[in-house]
């Protein structure tokens, strides 16, 4: 009996035979009456035998038309189990409601805000139901179906006449687009949104008052026992004058150590850190509308650039969510391919952070020679995909192409120059005080708060937890592979530097591994519905030539179904979670980010600190924006 | 000493002891060409100069460090030692805008960020110079036809080179990087926005929605929110502020206006005037 089985039968005896469930190649979800979720989500923690740590991800699917509308999706995860399981609920009344998880997983909080912004989802009892990356005065929900894409079409030379013509919402532009809708529903438009004239004015007028919340009628939140809340900085004594007690200083969203565009709001006492309240968005690109916008295949070079700094990883976790609707598997030589190519850019992504971290702390060489490292990464990105950084490479059903001859040998090179070149490095930081004395003991992120506050990857590896998804639930062919774990107690940022350098050690393991085992055969599966046929095919049957035209103008279609997928990528817990209808483009498409997520405990860790901490502290959190804001 | 130069020695009349008879044009260039300098106008004189200043310049343009999104990355290549832009003279990135000649928008472009974007081309000092890196900035990008993505930065800043690509290879930015090179050759001392009179004039900065957080406040944000289910906070910060956002948005947390409660609950009265000033100060 698996643990999903064990699972359903527990929560069937508590909550009766009418739970609904669905399988979906190895992805168990249950529908969850509203009222029910936070019992259901403690008997899922607190349960001994099911023992789910981690609420990894929380996000809603619109239902545009039926009623319920909203429904919320939450992926757990089991640590000592290794196994995943899949809530659902209906979020009820109006406005859609359902009671927040932060009571029993305090790592729900961002997730549940970031629900509420894109979909007005309520989360009653949540300690601080804010937006999070849209504006604040931002006046409506963008991932509702029945909000507009923008419909800013890309203006061609041919085109772009009758584009400015509709654009920036006037009278004009909003028939026009009324019209387009008419003609081909399948675009992306409000109807409400269209025929409303005040569009414009929606994003700037003041709130319109909204109803108060609804009255909480299920479980008593005061009953569930709670891992602690979110731990709440004290306030400064003095709030009267400013001078006398603590003073707020903004840090970014232009900042040269915040690594792009991430805000820090901080209060500080003299030099001592009392608070920091992280604001996110900044570089938030609605990518999530996009993609849903687009078939899958064109979806695709989307993911490459929201983890910009480990493009591959977004194209893998991508590829195998449809992978895992599609119920589809690459073929061997892609999978053993594909192996390499995540652990080459794994030593990229991890240089990048320890470059760029180096600099932020006043060492330059290291990072000239980390840059220069990585160069030679995108040089053999370059030579296998032609492109450095946003190669797309990784796709659905396999690879885009097969790798190139030579592929071998560049690889080769690469990995018996990079240990002495790691060796420089380390030694470099190592051995000088200066760094040590800004690392060591500074940013300490206990172990107790890795898995209430989501925290995955490195990070939560610098902090004593064994734990890679590479190793304990493999995906691809990493089952096969030889390598460590390494882990770190201190959980200080010394330590998730250090975790960085041991993991591209065992990176180069991996590849080298993975190189030798690469066999010979089709590296994009056979499979003529998602994959298309060779040119040479098109010319003689009439059968691949319709499956070429379909895949090229179409895209291909998925099965209705939800599914999530995950990978370790080098910032933690990297997921896509899809909701297909059928039809070639995703209904519903998120992204979970293990950055995302961990940026939750970066306040946690900052507190007391000294500003100069924070730095420091930042840099070793390797926040990539794009994979924050998406 | 009539015909020699003076020492020095002020005579009691003003003059220098003698009076300086004016040369003819003619005899004036001949003077010059014996000395193997000619000088016809004011003009020709700046065509002389301007070479000089503007080979000083283009070879010492200090960009601002700064990074937005997937372009960042590359440009972070460029900056480092296989293409290298020092070569250039560029390679002295400023993390403050007042030391900056030249900014590189390289990335996309969201509503929330294009007021900081704006507010930091306002406070560079002239001369001053816009590339804007990448498809995103170019016009939109890839997220173009997203909700909450501009069609390009040049809708709000006057950009000088475009640097197509997604993102742009190192070596299309250095050829960028040379385009604008030549821009500033051609540029002549006469004609420059910088010496004219008058300040500047700074460029509206948009105002897309407030942005300001006082974490000292968080506990009423918190009730407002908690009263009316979330989006009242918008309201408890925005009413405020937005107003003054381009001016004071910076430091909004400190404006003075702001309502501000006491730990016992009681509404503050604004700053005291000793307060104000040492703000203002
Ligand atoms: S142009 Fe492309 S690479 Fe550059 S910021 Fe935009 S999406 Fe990223």
């Amino acid at each position: 009996m698996s643990h999903a089985d064990l699972t359903f039968d527990k929560l069937r005896a508590q909550f009766g035979d009418g739970l609904q469930r669905e399988d979906n190649h190895g992805h168990v979800s249950i529908l969850v009456p509203t009222e029910q979720i936070v019992a259901a989500a403690k008997l899922l923690l607190t349960d001994p035998e099911l023992a789910y740590t981690q609420v990894v991800d929380i996000t809603a699917v619109d239902w545009w038309g039926r009623s319920p509308r909203f429904e919320v999706v939450y992926q757990f995860l089991s640590h000592p189990n290794h196994a995943r399981f899949s809530l659902r609920t209906y979020a009820q009344g109006d406005p859609p409601t359902v009671p927040s998880l932060t009571s029993v997983f305090p790592g729900a909080n961002w997730f549940e805000r970031e629900t509420y912004d894109m979909f007005g989802v309520r989360f009653e009892g949540h300690p601080d139901l804010r937006r999070i990356l849209m504006p604040h005065n931002f006046n409506d929900h963008p991932l509702r179906r029945d909000f507009p894409l923008g419909y800013e079409e890309v203006a061609f030379s041919h085109n772009a006449h009758e584009i400015h013509k509709r654009k920036s919402f006037t009278p004009q532009g909003l028939a026009l687009a009324a019209e387009a809708k008419q003609q081909n529903p399948d675009i992306l438009i409000g109807a409400q949104s269209v025929s409303d004239p005040d569009y414009k004015a929606r994003w700037s007028q003041p709130i319109e008052p909204t109803g108060g919340i609804r009255q909480h009628t299920g479980v008593a939140l005061e009953d569930v026992a709670t891992i602690g809340p979110m731990a709440e900085p004290t306030p400064s004594e003095d709030l009267d004058d400013p001078f006398s007690g603590t003073m707020v200083m903004n840090i970014g969203p232009h900042h040269p150590a915040t690594h792009g565009v991430l805000r820090l709001v901080t209060e500080l006492n003299g030099e001592r850190i009392v608070r920091v309240m992280p604001d996110i968005g900044f570089l938030h690109t609605g990518i999530e509308k996009t993609m849903e916008s687009k078939s899958y295949l064109k979806a695709l070079p989307c993911t490459d650039r929201t983890g910009y700094a480990s493009p591959l990883h977004c194209n893998m976790a991508f590829s195998g969510c449809i992978e895992r609707l599609l119920g589809l598997d690459a073929p061997p030589k892609a999978q053993w391919a594909r192996v390499v190519l995540l652990e080459l850019d794994r030593i990229s992504s991890h240089l990048l952070c320890i470059g760029s971290a180096s600099l932020d702390m006043g060492a330059s060489s290291p990072f000239l020679w980390a840059v220069d490292d990585r160069e030679q990464v995108y040089d053999i990105m370059e030579f296998t995909s032609g492109a450095r950084m946003m190669t797309s490479f990784i796709r659905p059903g396999g690879l885009a192409y097969d790798l190139p001859q030579g592929f071998d040998r560049v690889v080769r090179r690469y990995l018996d120059y990079l240990p002495s070149r790691l060796d420089m490095i380390e030694e470099v930081l190592v051995g000088n005080p200066i760094f040590l004395d800004r690392t060591q003991n500074v940013g300490v992120l206990t172990k107790a708060d890795v898995l209430p506050y989501n925290v995955s990857g490195p990070h939560a590896r610098a902090s004593g937890i064994d734990w890679d998804l590479r190793r304990d639930m493999p995906y691809l062919i990493y089952d096969q592979l030889k390598f460590d774990v390494p882990v770190r107690t201190t959980g200080d940022v010394y330590a998730r530097f250090m975790i960085r350098f041991a993991e591209m050690r065992e990176s180069l393991k991996i590849a080298r591994q993975a190189l030798d085992g690469i066999p010979a055969g089709r590296w994009m599966t056979a499979d003529r519905k998602v994959a298309p046929p060779p040119k040479e095919e098109i010319a003689i049957s009439m059968e691949s030539l319709i499956h070429h035209f379909k895949i090229w103008t179409e895209g291909f279609r998925t099965p209705p179904g939800q599914a999530y997928f995950a990978i370790e990528s080098p910032r933690g817990e990297m997921g896509f979670f899809m909701t297909s209808d059928g039809s070639a483009k995703p209904y519903r498409c998120h992204e979970r980010s293990g950055v995302f997520a961990s940026l939750q405990a970066m306040p946690l860790v900052c507190k007391d600190g000294l500003i100069s901490d924070l730095i420091a502290i930042i840099a070793s959190w390797d926040p990539i924006l794009g994979e924050i804001d998406r | 000493m009539a015909d020699t130069p003076s020492n020095g020695h002020a005579t009691p009349d003003g003059t220098n002891g003698h009076h300086l008879r004016l040369m003819t044009e003619e005899e004036f260039i001949k003077g010059e060409t014996s000395q193997g300098i000619l000088v016809t106008s004011f003009n020709k004189l700046l065509d002389l100069v301007n070479p000089l200043y503007n080979w000083g310049r283009r070879y010492s343009m200090w960009p601002m460090q700064f990074g937005l999104a997937c372009c960042a990355i590359e440009f972070i290549s460029m900056a480092a030692s296989r293409f290298d832009f020092d070569r250039f003279g560029w390679g002295l990135t400023r993390p403050s805008p007042r030391q900056a000649d030249v900014m590189i928008v390289s990335g996309t472009v969201t509503k929330k960020m294009v007021p900081q974007i704006v507010r930091l081309y306002n406070q560079m000092a002239e001369p001053k110079y816009i590339i804007s890196m990448g498809c995103c900035a170019n016009g939109g990008g890839p997220f173009k036809e997203g909700y909450n993505v501009v069609s390009g930065i040049d809708q709000y800043l006057p950009v000088d080179v475009y640097i197509p690509g997604c993102p742009p290879t190192p070596q299309a930015f250095l050829h960028g990087l040379m385009k604008l090179q030549e821009k500033i050759d051609a540029e002549r001392l006469t004609q420059v926005a910088w010496y004219r009179r008058g300040p500047s004039e700074e460029v509206p900065v948009p105002i897309l929605g407030p942005d300001i957080i006082d974490p000292r406040q968080l506990p009423e944000l918190r009730a407002a929110a908690q009263a009316s289910g979330g989006l009242a906070l918008a309201e408890a910060t925005a009413t405020e502020t937005v107003a003054d956002e381009g001016e004071h948005g910076a430091v909004g947390a400190f404006h003075p206006e702001w309502p501000r409660k006491t730990k016992k609950g009681k509404a503050a009265t604004p700053l005291s005037a000793a307060a104000r000033a040492r703000i203002s100060a």
